[in-house]
């Protein structure tokens, strides 16, 4: 997992990123890209139109890298580094926290090419082919 | 037993209006139980606004027909947009700029020296000098006596000579005329006379004697401005339109009433009113309800009797017709037709119209829009012939046809559609070269009150706005069409937009 988040690299707490924080800083990407391919493509992409454009499919990426930043934040902080306030986070965890949502703009594309045919009205979105 | 072709006859300006009117009705898909028709105009005027306009309209709907159509099936695609084949116009037109007058084309000043004396007598007898003298290039101007003589020409035209010999077995015959006027009231008996002569000596004679024949019959519908007359500025006078119709319709029951196989009479009550012109490029006569009625003649005359071929089969030797109306209103709506299927048809093509017009330009320059994708049209489609033909038919003929039928001149409206949606509509009133396309704005709430006294099933309600949504509907059955071998994008395009309609309708309109 630490060649994925091969642009961080925290050496004061190595011990529980390798452990638990990357593994679930990247199921967080995964789980929350996943969630907004399925409903650009297949919940709101078979329903009608209304979602079916370029500016609609950037937008739900930007909501995508967002949730993916908060909820990187959150539970790594709170959750794995067991901080009380967001005062106590760490540096690494905001660095940690902006990679992930750069990587899940990239990785919201990635599987857009992949779940683009299962739509009715978005199946040409973002790429025609 | 293949289908019939239809050779229809169209005589006079008013032939070629309700040609007109049976382009429109035939794309909107109505059925038209034949192979193809093949528009025969008879008219002494070439200068004719009305024909001329007739034959652009009917260019176009071929353009647009064989684009889709060619080297298909005749049972396959049936009730879709443009799908009977009307042949280009073959113009019988006698130019009556080559005769001059009556005079002229009798030779009347050298009947006395050719010792026809008796001859010249009995037309001096028959005609008047006014008959005598009047110019033949504008038609016979409401003189059928007139043009008795001059159409007896038709006969001998290449054109008529084509129709002898392409005509087979089982195909059949009708003839559009008014009763009122000049050229039609003329042509009519005269046809008649020499499909049904024995001893005609025409190619294909057998055929054309045995051949089922019908006809519509125009009875006055509009009345022209008098005072013209008066001043001499027209040679027409519509208050001898009554008078002339009741001669006629005396002869057409002495004479022709045995030779006719399906005759429809059409007229109205309820007249229009027209500027009066001697014919020319200036008689454009808007299109009128009753040539609407005259054109659905020519479909219920198809589907009469189907399975006889000719005029021995059938099972009565003549039938006359007429049509009718529920409600006597000034204003006529769709729901006044009695036929189901053509207010489904008519109201099928508005809307794919009003598609053609305000939405499919923005839908073919979409780059990621569904349907167009799933179709492969390309990225210039726009711009292709095609698009263009179907523009410029909803553009500049189909709305302009609704405007016409809607004017004020007539006393009798048909008015089926909200035309308030149409931005230019007092301009392309005025629009004598008939080229102007007329120009639509229409927003998503108007797609629901399309139709005069039947609005379209709104779902919304307080949390939900509902929509007519074409693209959408197109994109949705987009895949499933394009993978049916349908040969051409232009017929693939043409499926998916009539099935799409098809359903929107099926949906939004209960019958």
């Amino acid at each position: 997992m630490e060649l994925f988040y091969f642009l961080f690299e925290d050496l004061n707490h190595w011990e529980i990123w390798d452990e638990r924080g990357y593994t679930i800083g990247f199921m967080i990407l995964l789980c929350a890209s996943f969630l907004y391919n399925v409903l650009f493509y297949i919940v709101f992409g078979r329903k009608g139109m209304r979602f079916s454009t370029l500016g609609r499919w950037f937008l739900f990426g930007v909501c995508n890298v967002f949730t993916v930043f908060i909820t990187s934040i959150a539970i790594e902080g709170f959750s794995v580094f067991e901080l009380a306030t967001l005062g106590d986070f760490y540096y690494e965890i905001w660095l940690f926290a902006i990679i992930n949502a750069c990587y899940a703009f990239v990785l919201y594309f990635l599987l857009s090419l992949a779940f683009k045919r299962f739509s009715i009205y978005s199946k040409f979105i973002p790429v025609k082919f | 037993m293949s289908k019939p072709k239809l050779y229809l006859f169209a005589i006079g300006g008013t032939g070629s209006r309700v040609l007109k009117s049976l382009t429109m009705l035939l794309a909107s898909g109505i059925n038209a139980n034949t192979e193809k028709i093949i528009p025969m105009i008879i008219d002494t005027d070439i200068n004719n606004g009305d024909v001329e306009k007739c034959r652009k309209l009917i260019q176009n709907y071929n353009q647009i027909h064989n684009t889709i159509y060619t080297g298909v099936p005749d049972e396959e695609d049936q009730g879709h947009f443009f799908r009977t084949k009307i042949m280009p116009p073959k113009e019988m037109n006698i130019s009556g700029t080559d005769y001059g007058t009556l005079k002229d084309m009798v030779d009347y000043n050298s009947l006395s020296s050719k010792k026809l004396n008796t001859t010249k007598a009995l037309f001096d007898l028959l005609y008047s000098n006014a008959n005598k003298d009047m110019p033949l290039e504008k038609g016979f101007l409401g003189n059928p006596n007139v043009g008795s003589i001059v159409l007896k020409n038709v006969v001998e035209s290449s054109e008529f000579k084509e129709f002898t010999q392409d005509f087979k077995q089982n195909d059949r015959i009708f003839i559009i005329s008014s009763i009122f006027g000049g050229t039609g009231a003329a042509g009519f008996p005269l046809l008649m006379n020499v499909f049904r002569d024995e001893n005609s000596g025409l190619n294909n004679k057998t055929y054309i004697n045995n051949a089922i024949i019908g006809g519509v019959s125009v009875l006055p519908y509009f009345q022209v401005d008098v005072e013209k007359f008066n001043n001499g500025d027209s040679a027409i006078n519509s208050s001898t339109f009554i008078t002339k119709t009741k001669a006629a319709l005396s002869y057409y029951n002495r004479n022709l009433k045995q030779l006719v196989n399906t005759m429809f009479y059409i007229g109205d009550t309820r007249q229009s009113n027209y500027e009066n012109f001697d014919g020319g490029i200036e008689q454009k006569n808007p299109a009128n309800f009753i040539e609407l009625t005259g054109a659905s003649s020519i479909l219920e005359f198809l589907d009469y009797e189907p399975n006889a071929g000719t005029k021995e089969d059938l099972s009565q030797a003549s039938r006359f017709f007429e049509y009718g109306v529920n409600q006597d209103s000034g204003s006529l709506h769709l729901t006044h037709l009695k036929q189901n299927d053509h207010i489904k048809q008519l109201l099928h093509f508005h809307y794919y119209n009003i598609y053609v017009s305000a939405y499919m330009n923005d839908a073919l320059t979409n780059d990621k829009l569904a349907w167009k994708n799933e179709l492969k049209l390309s990225n210039n489609y726009e711009k292709q012939a095609f698009f263009k033909q179907l523009a410029s038919f909803t553009n500049q003929y189909y709305y302009r046809w609704l405007i016409e039928l809607s004017l004020e001149k007539h006393d009798r409206k048909f008015l089926p559609f909200d035309l308030s949606i149409i931005t230019n509509k007092e301009t392309l009133t005025k629009d004598i070269s008939g080229m102007m396309p007329a120009e639509i704005m229409i927003d998503e709430k108007k797609l629901f009150t399309l139709v005069t006294g039947l609005p379209a099933n709104d779902g919304s309600n307080f949390f939900k706005k509902d929509r007519i949504k074409y693209d959408e509907e197109f994109s949705k059955i987009a895949k499933n069409i394009a993978a049916k071998p349908l040969g051409n994008k232009e017929r693939t395009l043409s499926t998916l937009i009539n099935q799409g309609i098809s359903n929107i309708i099926d949906e939004r309109f209960s019958f």
